[in-house]
């Protein structure tokens, strides 16, 4: 499972405009037959 | 001579030199020696050049080799000189009254996690992450590889369960904490830097830690059957606490200039070929008006190689 973060680029957004991706997730692995 | 004897002449002239820069000579005790590579590039558990040299499970000294007081807070100190300790051009970030740290680039690293602390001086969750080749640990931790995140940054504004839980845990007590989290398998992307701001006059008593840390993944209910339960966070500016004044960044390997940049992290279990998401509690949030187009959160399986 490849998770995937997509954030603004610090350098162009405002000094006090922070972003964060908070959360959880649940996985099924799916075995090899 | 004609031009391309000179041509020639010159170059035979300038090899040594160019030899000499890109050989910069034997490995110092602090260069960052790198193992593997994450899914975005960053070094993924480096040593410390001091550990490949002792051997391994070894730690590194990261008290010997570096300037003392004063001279900590330039950073030329650290490349130049009697106390040079790494070929890296490290940069260095204060508070008004303490520091500095030291800082190297972003890594990442892999192994479980367990708690330490909720530090009543810059309000940081202090964790420490395990490997069992103490990859980046320093002779002041031999347990763990230390590596703190603000929660005025962080925590205090989840509202995702778990997260709520663990912060309703922290504010319990150490021990409620650590029960949560104890032992789990846990990927952080931080800052790779030596945090100085403890040291006396005359005396260095730095040592190794990922801060900030940017992204951190925890499995807080692994499984050797099926299902997995990870928690994470992810953003990509920081402080460093208490004693630290400057924001620091984390920049991806390419496409910097974009208006996005994008960061991955992969969860793998042993042989598994795939996976698909059961459910899943996801919260992007901002002190902007208004979310940035593109600013996303994607959970997508991977295909094992053949």
């Amino acid at each position: 499972m490849i998770l995937t973060f997509r954030l603004p680029n610090p350098d162009t957004v405002d000094d006090n405009d922070d972003w964060v991706i908070e959360g959880e997730i649940v996985i099924d692995w799916v075995k090899a037959p | 001579m004609n031009r391309n004897s000179w041509s020639k002449a010159g170059l035979w002239r300038l090899l040594p030199f160019l030899v000499a820069s890109c050989n910069p000579g034997p490995p110092r005790p602090l260069d960052v020696v790198p193992n593997s590579f994450d899914e975005n590039g960053y070094s993924k558990n480096p040593l410390w050049a001091d550990q490949v040299a002792k051997g391994p499970g070894a730690v590194a000294d990261a008290i010997s080799c570096g300037p003392t007081g004063s001279a900590q807070d330039d950073p030329v100190n650290w490349t130049t000189g009697p106390h040079s300790c790494t070929h890296y051009p490290v940069t260095t970030n204060r508070g008004a009254v303490c520091g500095p740290h030291v800082n190297w680039f972003a890594v990442a690293y892999e192994g479980t996690i367990t708690w330490q602390d909720h530090s009543g001086d810059d309000d940081d969750y202090n964790v420490e992450l395990h490997r069992p080749d103490n990859a980046l640990y320093t002779q002041d931790r031999t347990t763990g590889l230390l590596s703190e995140f603000d929660s005025d940054e962080t925590i205090d504004h989840f509202e995702t369960g778990w997260w709520q839980a663990f912060h309703a845990a922290v504010d319990q007590g150490n021990a409620a904490a650590a029960a949560l989290i104890r032992d789990k398998p846990a990927i952080a992307i931080g800052l790779l830097g030596l945090d100085c701001a403890g040291h006396d006059a005359g005396h260095n008593t730095c040592g190794a830690e990922l801060h900030p840390v940017y992204i951190l993944a925890i499995n807080i209910e692994p499984s050797d059957t099926r299902h997995d339960r990870w928690v994470f966070f992810a953003r990509n500016r920081a402080d460093e606490g208490y004693c630290s004044d400057a924001e620091e960044k984390l920049l991806p390997l390419s496409n910097t200039n974009d208006a996005i940049h994008e960061y991955r992290v992969l969860l793998g279990h042993g042989s598994a070929r795939g996976a698909q998401v059961v459910s899943r509690e996801v919260r992007i949030y901002g002190d902007g008006n208004s979310k940035p187009v593109g600013a996303e959160f994607e959970a997508s399986s991977f295909q094992a190689r053949a």
